[in-house]
This record gives C-alpha cells, structure tokens and sequence, in this order.
C-alpha cells in the first residue's frame, strides 16, 4: 500500500489558460479518493499527469515516498482504467491481461498463471480467447480492471471507467469495483464527473473546478456542509436550491420570503436542499407550483418565486397538481448561506461541527 | 431533358459540320527544330502554300505536328498510324524505312515524280535518293538532311602537345598513337583528365569500325547475322581497349551524353566522334580552340555509316497530292532545305542546297567542310531490314555492355549479339507469310465479348427490386451509363483488343484489323526470349527491394512526422512533394542527380566516398532505381499518417502505462493496428514497382545492357519500337496474370497477419 501526493502541481498550456493552479492533494495508503468536478474542471489532466501521460508545469508527483516527476508512466508502478477501455483491439482477453506482465518480463508460466487468476477473479475465465470486439460493454470493463490490477500497481487511476456504460451496468459495476477495493486495498484515485458515483465509491471526494480544488472531505460531510456555493449545486441531486435575496438586520428577504438568521446583511444567497423543504399548513409561504414531476419514489416540485425557482421533493404518492399553491416552510437547520459576492459559505449552520 | 436535346444537337450537327468543311485540311508532321528561324520559314512557305492553293480556288489548310523530342521520334509516327490518326506527310528516321514499307505502310511516290515535270533526280544527293527507293522502282519520299560519321578533332589541343594533324588517310593505329600521347593527368591528382578520344557509342556510330576492321552487321541477304565475326570482335576490342583497358578514351560520348557538354566541348579530349554534321551547330560557340574535322581512321578498309531524316506519306493519307506537293515545294525546297543546312540538323539531301555558301560558311569552322561531302564515296547507311529496330535494340544492349560498363569481354558480347539477332531473324522468317485473319475478327470478338459481359450482368441480377428498389435501380443506372460508356470506351474495349492482339501477329503500321493468328506462339516465346527474361528478373528485384524498403521508410516517416508542428507539417509536404510530379520530371531531375558528376556524386565524392557510375553499371543501376522510389515514398507515408491519426491515442498511453517501451509498442500495439493498411500499400506498391516506366524510359532507355529494361518498358519497346504488338498484348497479360496472382496471395496470407477490426466482430 502506497501514499500518493501532489505538491504544487499546475498546469499551462502554451498560449492556453491554466488548466491546473498549484493543487496540493494526499491520497493515503488503501485510501479510495474520487476527483470530481464538472467538464473542463482539470480533473483528468490531474490524473493524467499522476500517471505520466501529462507533464506538469510545476510541482511535484510523489509515490510511495519517492518521487515520480521523471519517471515513465511504465515505470511509476501506477495502472490505469481508461474511459473507452483502451483495449488492444487486435489481442484476445488473455493478450490484453498479459501484456503489462511480458512488458515486465515476467516468464511466460507466470504470466498464464496470474491472467488465470485474475481472470477468475473478475469472471472472465471463458472469454480469454475472445478478442475485444466480441465483448460487451461491461465485459470490456472488467478486462480494463483486469489489466490495471494483474500486476499489483501501487496506485490505481480510474479515468471515467463507468461512464461508457448504461444506468444498469454502472450501478452493478459500482459496487464491484467498491468490493474490488474492499478486497485489494490499493491506493486509488477515481476521475468523475457524476456526483453520484463520487458519493457512493470514495472515501473521501476532491470537488475540482476553474483548475483549483474547492472542498476536499468525506463524501457526507461535503454533502452536509458544502464550503461554496459551487460544490452545493454540485453535491446532492436534485441540486440544492440556491436563492439569490438580501438580508436586512439578520433578516432574508425574497418576495413574499422572509427568514431570520442571515448572518450578514447585504446580497446573500440561501441554500436549501430540495428534499428539506417542509409542507406546512399555514407557514406563511404559499407557493404556486408550476412543474411537477413523479419519480415514483418521489415527486419533484418547482415553484416559482420572485423570478427563481425553488424544488422540493415528496413522497411518491404524493398528488399535486401543476396551478394549485402549496404553503412550505424551512427549518433552521437546514438553511446554509452564502457569499452573493463570492459564493463563499457564511457563518453558522447544519454540520458546523465538522473539521473540514 | 436538357441531355436529350444536346445529344440531339450534336447529332444534327455532325453532318452540317461535314458539309461546311470545303477546304482541305494537310496534316504535316515535321522534326523540331532547334532553332526559331526554321519554324518562321518553316511556316512562312506553309503560308505561301496555302495562299498558291486558295488563288487556284482549292482551299487548303495545313495542320502542321512536331514529333517531340528526341525519345519520341520515331514513336509518335506510329501512334498517329496505329490510331488511325489523320496523317498526310511525316518525318521517319531512315532506318524505320523498310518496316514501313514492308507493313505497306506507305505510299509508293514514283507516279507523282514520273508525272512532276519539275521533278529531277539529279539535284539530289544520289545515295540519300537510293536509300529511299526500294528493289522495284519505288521511290517513298524524299531526304530531309542526311550526314555521314566523321571524327572532330581539337587542333589547338595536339599542337599544344606537340602532335601534327593527321592526314585524311589515317589509321586506328595513328589514332591509338596520337591518343597515348595525348591522355595526361593536368591536375596532377592522380587521375587522367586530358584524353584521346570522346568515344560515342551507339550502333550507328561503333558500326563503321566493325566495317572499318572488315565486318559486316547482316550477311547480303539479310537472312543471318555476320555479328558473331572476327573481324567485330577486332573492332570490339580495339574501342574496349581504348576504353576500359588503356584508359585512352573517355565513354561521355555515350548517348545518354549527348545533348550535354562533353570532354571535347570542354576541350579535354583530341578527338570526338564518329558522330555527324550536327555537332558543327553546337560547337559553332567554341572560342577556346581550334576544331576541325576528319574522316574516320580507317583499318582494312575506309568506311563510315550515314544518318538520314526523310519525309514519306503514309498510305493512309487523305490527300496525298495535296502531300506530293508539300513535300516537294516546301520541306524540299531550296529554301528551307538551306535551312535545314545552315540550323546543324544535318547536311541537306538537295545538293545546291548542301554546296550553298549559307551551308558551307567558309568563315565558320569547320575549314575542311568538304570531309563531309568526300567521305560519302565510303560511306553507307545501316542494313535495311523490315525488323531493324529489334536487332538494333538487342545489339545496343550488348555494346552496352563492353562500351559503357565495360565489364563485358568484346567476344562473348559479339557471339551473344549474333545469337539473339539470328535468332530473331529466324522467327521473323518463320512469321511471314502466315495467312491474314478476315477483317472482321476483330469486331466480332468485341461484339461477343459485349454480349457476354451484358449476359454475365444480367444472370447475376438478384431478386427482383420492390417499388422503391426499382426507382434507385433506374437512377443509378442513370448515373452509371456516362462512366459505363467511359468503362467499355477506355478499359473493356482496349483490355478485349489486347486480349486478342495476344493471340495474333500486329504491326502497328498495318490497318487495325489486319491479323494474322498466330495462336499461343506469343506466350510460347516469352521463356525463351533472354530480353524478357532478363526484364521479368530486373522488374521482381526491383519490386523485392524498393516496395519492402519504401513500406519501412513512409512508415518510420510517417511515425517522425506524425506529431503536430509547423516544423513536421513543412517536413511533410517537402516528403509529398515529389508524389505530386509528373514521373517524367522527376525522371528528368533524378538523371541529373545521379550523372557521373551529378550532385550525388559530387557528394559522395566530397565524403571521400568515391564517385559510382549509377546509371552506367549494370550492378548499379537498379539500386539507383530503389534509390529513386525511394524518394518518391511520400503517398505511402501519406496514408500511414492517416491510420496512425485513426489509432485511438489511448491504446498509445494504456501501453505506456502497461510500461511497453517505445520498441515494443511500436511492434505490439502500433504495427498491429496499421496491418490493413500496410496490406493496402503492399499490394499498391507491387502494382506501382512492377508497371514502373517513366523513369527507366526517361533516365536509361533501359540500360546499360538489359539491367533497366523493366517489364513495361520491353512491352512498349515490343509493340511501338519492335511493332510485334502481339508479343507487346502478350507480355501485358502475363503481367496482369502475374500482379493478380501475387495480389490474391497477399490478400490469401493476410488473414493470419492483418488484424481487421470489421472481421473480428463475425467470427
């Protein structure tokens, strides 16, 4: 088991804007950290400089204590899972999970009898003669992870793995791939941009945008007490409602909504997340709903106010009819705040207690 | 139906267009001439023509072709008869003379001279008038310029070394005496630089020496060769000597030189020749030395051989009168026969022309001008023979040998010359007098062959189309028709002809359809023709050795240059380049890089690497060939670029990550993903090395010897030099069996070592 850290690591292009800006990220041995962030956010450069594929223009790449900056990726003792497999299209399974063995020089007896192994491992025994091409969507995948784990890297990267699959298949996959890490152990770093997965797979989750990193902690506690206004849109689906009023001697000010505890006065932005939106008879807040949407297991409402929109969830059988009006009500507790200017959080609010 | 109505108006308008065409049109085709003034003249007395015949209310028009370059003289002519071109008056070179006659190719002149009041025999040089006459009467033409061999010499350079001219009655053994004196090393770097002689060295010019020893080329009826005689063997090895052995004589004068300045030019050399009249107009600028001119040295006997242009009219021209009139009042007039004389294209066949002071110059050199005209009573033209070109060709591949390379002893080189022309000789014989096939043949075979094809289309016809299947039938058949009428016009058509042709005996002089059957005779030669063999040798070598080493150089570029740069990018349109040029200007460029002196050499020679003679060693040339395909690799490399941008670049990382160095994911992850494409420019390649043409056609004429004799080139040579178009149809199905069967093998082994993505998914 291995630690991997960065220390200053940017990245700029020539003529291009800075992808990467000085990140500073600890991956403790065995420990499983998911990188999310939307398109664009510098995520995947972030990994692939990790693996070598990438230079970074500053900063250091250290694995196990030593350090890796000037090592081929071949020779940093990290495997990676990428997003479209990256199979040699014309080696059959057992070829593919091979070859970073006869790279290696491991003997050809050694190397049958570790693909045998790992094959078994992830089910693939009677596909090894099969070449990619005849293989489907998930079958692919487990040959990817197959590859990445048959020489016992110090350091997985998983680039996207999941996100060629349909629904299904990923949430199967998921938890495979949590179970693999349960059982191996391996130091891994997960590139994704579906929060979802980064709740469910990681330890810890590195929310990443603009190239920098905006919270790093345990997937709840992000979610419980997102340090911007960007990761609380980000963390959570559906998406916290973030409503954009003004604050007046501790008192918030939206249209018809007036809610006390602002903690500063000024432009300020309350946080609530949809499924802690309360119906309360009476409450003072009559909303009219102008979508609704039944999941099922739940229903989604969006109501207008004051030109934004506030969501909410209900049970499943809850009936609401798109015209009526509801009466809804927040609890403290549940309220964040931020920054209008910044996005930054304000002051007190649910999991301030937290050390992150 | 726009298309309706254009199709309709050119139907309507072929015979109006006929009806308004009152005025005749002559179709001449005339030698380029080098210089500016004979066209003016040239088209200035086409004018006066055509003005004397519209004045006597017969319009008439002239369309006056050039033959093109040297190369192509005598090539042209044939395609134009060949192809039913029209053709009323052309240049032939005199040694083509007997094939046209004999394929009854041309006109027999005599009745217009019989009833020419003008016309008079004896104010032309006799010998040039004999020459055009065959054994019965005839008379097919009349004489443009003419010249016999005789030899320059540099006076300056054998005073300077203090040797006397030698008198017109000299001897090989004065020359091989003035030659040793002479032949020093200037420079003092080790290497003769001052020589005797400038040796020129194609049939024409090393014939008189056989004759000069006593040899004759043809036996006197023509039947047999005398090639294989002491006396040749003599001569040989005399200019072998002087050559290759005393180093007395310098081999620039070969005819791949000759259009360039040579030693003598450059003063170095005491002697030049046997060449003709011609050189006196190039060296007209000499101002460093004193030239002159001499007869030939003589050895048993004084002789030298003559070289004519003459204008004939081929048999199937459509105004012939209109032809005998042009000829004799404008390419045989005084004036621009004068011309002729005074430009250097030879000495005129009308002798007040040849004597004229505008011809003789007194105040030009050469002073003994007279040489010229007294050699004439030694001097003769090469045998005529229907077939001549062929042995010329077979003769000129073994000088080759002992002159050029000179690695050949003259004695094998003569008996192996007298073997291969007796043999063809004998085949000749054997061919003539076979029976003519109905003139029809041919159009039947065409008609079947159609029939056929349209059969095979329609028994193959799948099930029937629904609705909307029928209306794409009918469209694309629309689309189709235009290149279907392409396809039989220019592929099917010609492919059935030669198809047939292979079976028959064809002259390209003969009208098309005029056929003698000659069964598998054609295909039966092939193994026993050395020139065929040795061609079918040279061709595979070339194609073993340049397809492989281009397929590893387009690939190792492509691989170089495939990363994004504006460096990369100009280095690969410099590598593209040259697949964008015409193969003859790169034959063209190529021939200068790779002379003697040329820019390669003065490289390698700059290295210290010495100076090799690549197109003039038979060893040599062929790599030189390689060499030059080589250079040409930027197509492949092109579409190896294309594949490799295809490769998704995360097979790349994943191998780099799977910690395969550059070497091994070249050879298990790149290569692999590029085999259907290295198919493709394998199969491509072989096409492209066994057709190759241009280059050798250009650089060699397939020298020296046979060695660059590529299996298209001994085809053209075989149907447009050789006018055996049968064998010529033949060599081109072997070809084409050969390339389909190489191509079904590539395709058959492919499947163990091309990794196709599309098949990997059924299986």
């Amino acid at each position: 088991m291995a630690t991997l850290s960065l220390r200053g690591v940017s990245k700029r292009y020539p003529g291009g804007a800075e992808v990467l800006s000085a990140i500073d990220l600890e991956v403790f041995a065995g420990e499983f950290v998911v990188l999310v962030g939307p398109s664009g956010c510098g995520k995947s450069t972030l990994l692939r400089i990790v693996a070598g594929l990438v230079e970074a223009s500053a900063g250091e790449v250290w694995i196990d204590g030593a350090r890796v900056d000037d090592r081929e990726p071949g020779e940093r003792d990290v495997a990676m899972v990428f997003q479209n497999y990256a199979l040699y299209p014309h080696m059959s399974v057992r070829r593919n999970l091979g070859f970073p063995l006869r790279n290696a020089g491991v003997s050809k007896a050694e190397t049958e009898a570790r693909v045998r192994r790992v094959a078994e491992s992830l089910g693939l025994s009677e596909l090894l003669d099969r070449k990619p091409a005849q293989l489907s969507g998930g079958q692919m995948q487990r040959v990817a992870v197959g590859r990445a784990i048959v020489r016992e890297p110090k350091v997985f990267l998983f680039d996207e793995p999941l996100s060629n699959l349909d629904a299904q298949l990923r949430e199967d996959l998921r938890s495979e791939l949590k179970a693999l890490h349960r059982r191996l152990g391996i130091t891994t770093l997960y590139v994704t941009h579906d929060q979802a997965e980064a709740m469910t797979l990681g330890s810890r989750i590195v929310v990443l945008d603009g190239g920098e990193v905006l919270q790093s902690g345990a997937p709840l506690e992000v979610y419980a007490r997102p340090s911007s206004r960007f990761v609380a849109g980000f963390i959570g689906a559906p998406a916290m409602n973030l409503l954009e009023g003004r604050a007046e001697g501790g008192v918030f000010r939206l249209g018809p909504l007036e809610i006390r505890g602002a903690p500063v006065s000024g432009p300020v932005i309350l946080g609530i997340r949809p499924e802690e939106v309360v119906l309360e008879k009476d409450a003072g807040l009559e909303l009219a709903i102008r979508e609704v949407e039944a999941l099922g297991n739940r229903t989604l409402l969006t109501c207008p106010i004051e030109g934004q929109s506030l969501r909410l969830t209900l049970p499943g059988g809850a009936s609401s009819a798109v015209g009526t009006t509801i009466s809804v009500a927040f609890r403290a507790r549940d309220l964040h705040w931020f920054d209008a200017s910044n996005g930054e959080r304000l002051g007190v609010g649910r999991g301030d207690q937290s050390n992150f | 139906m726009a298309w309706k109505a254009l199709v309709l108006a050119t139907l309507a308008a072929a015979p109006v267009a006929g009806a308004v065409a009152q005025e005749r049109v002559l179709h001449v085709m005339v030698e380029d001439a080098l210089l500016v003034e004979s066209w003016e003249l040239l088209h200035g007395l086409t004018a006066e023509f055509e003005a004397r015949h519209a004045a006597a209310g017969d319009p008439v028009r002239v369309e006056v072709l050039s033959l093109g370059g040297a190369a192509g003289t005598q090539d042209k002519v044939k395609f134009c008869l060949a192809g039913d071109l029209p053709l009323d008056l052309t240049r032939i070179d005199i040694t083509e003379l007997a094939a046209f006659v004999q394929e009854g190719a041309l006109l027999d002149l005599q009745p217009y001279f019989a009833a020419d009041e003008a016309w008079d025999p004896a104010a032309w040089f006799a010998l040039c008038l004999a020459a055009l006459r065959d054994g019965e009467g005839g008379l097919y033409g009349l004489p443009q310029t003419f010249t016999p061999y005789v030899m320059y010499v540099n006076e300056s350079l054998l005073a300077r070394e203090g040797v006397a001219r030698p008198p017109d009655d000299w001897t090989w053994q004065d020359l091989e005496d003035i030659c040793r004196r002479v032949t020093r090393d200037l420079d003092g770097d080790g290497r003769n630089d001052q020589f005797g002689i400038s040796l020129t060295q194609w049939l024409q010019a090393v014939s008189p020496w056989l004759w000069q020893a006593g040899g004759e080329l043809l036996a006197e009826d023509g039947q047999s060769s005398r090639l294989g005689e002491p006396e040749v063997i003599e001569a040989l090895t005399f200019l072998h000597r002087l050559l290759h052995v005393e180093h007395l004589a310098s081999d620039d004068g070969s005819f791949a030189n000759q259009l360039k300045q040579g030693l003598f030019q450059a003063g170095r050399t005491a002697f030049y020749g046997p060449v003709g009249y011609w050189e006196r107009f190039r060296f007209r600028d000499i101002e460093e030395f004193e030239w002159d001119v001499l007869p030939l040295p003589r050895h048993r006997r004084a002789a030298t051989a003559v070289a004519m242009g003459c204008y004939v009219v081929p048999r199937t021209a459509r105004h012939p009168d209109l032809a005998y009139a042009y000829l004799t009042e404008v390419v045989g007039s005084l004036r621009y026969q004068t011309c002729m004389g005074e430009i250097g294209n030879g000495l005129p066949g009308l002798i007040e022309a040849a004597r004229s002071d505008a011809v003789r110059n007194p105040g030009v050199p050469p002073a003994s001008i007279d040489v010229f005209f007294d050699v004439l009573a030694d001097a003769r033209f090469l045998p005529t023979l229907s077939n001549w070109r062929k042995i010329e060709s077979l003769c000129q591949a073994e000088l080759e040998g002992v002159l050029l390379s000179g690695d050949v002893a003259p004695a094998d080189a003569a008996a192996r010359m007298a073997r291969k022309a007796d043999a063809y000789l004998a085949q000749e014989r054997a061919r003539r007098g076979r029976g003519r096939l109905p003139g029809f043949v041919m159009q039947a075979a065409l008609a079947l062959s159609l029939l056929l094809l349209v059969g095979t289309l329609l028994l193959r016809r799948g099930p029937a189309p629904g609705r909307l299947g029928l209306r794409e039938e009918r469209a694309a058949g629309g689309f189709l028709c235009l290149w279907g009428i392409g396809f039989l016009h220019f592929l099917f058509g010609p492919a059935v002809v030669s198809l047939v042709l292979s079976f028959c005996e064809w002259s390209p002089l003969r009208p098309f359809g005029d056929l003698a059957w000659v069964g598998t005779e054609n295909y039966g030669r092939l193994p026993g023709d050395a020139t065929f063999v040795t061609s079918l040798r040279a061709t595979t070598l070339y194609a073993l050795l340049s397809v492989p080493l281009s397929l590893v150089l387009a690939l190792g570029l492509a691989l170089l240059l495939r990363a994004e740069s504006s460096f990369a990018s100009g280095v690969r349109t410099a590598v593209y380049l040259p697949a964008v040029l015409s193969p003859v200007i790169v034959a063209a460029v190529w021939r200068y890089l790779l002379d003697d002196e040329g820019l390669l050499n003065g490289a390698l020679s700059g290295l210290g690497l010495g100076a090799p003679r690549w197109l003039k060693e038979p060893g040599l040339v062929l790599p030189a060939f390689v060499l030059m395909s080589l250079w040409a690799v930027g197509t492949q490399m092109l579409v190896f670029l294309a594949a490799l941008k295809a490769i998704d670049p995360a097979l790349e990382e994943a191998a780099r990550l799977d910690g395969a160095g550059a070497w091994r994911r070249l050879v298990h992850v790149i290569v692999p993903q590029l085999t259907p494409v290295i198919l493709f420019n394998l199969i491509t390649g072989v096409i492209a090395a066994f057709q190759v043409f241009a280059q050798p056609y250009v650089m060699t004429q397939g020298g020296p010897g046979d060695s660059s004799r590529f299996l298209v080139l001994y085809l053209y040579e075989s149907g447009f030099r050789h006018l055996d178009m049968g064998y010529a149809s033949a060599i081109a199905w072997v070809l084409f069996a050969l390339l389909g069967v190489l191509s079904l093998v590539l395709l058959r082994t492919s499947k163990r070592w091309v990794h196709d993505a599309s098949r990997s998914y059924t299986s």
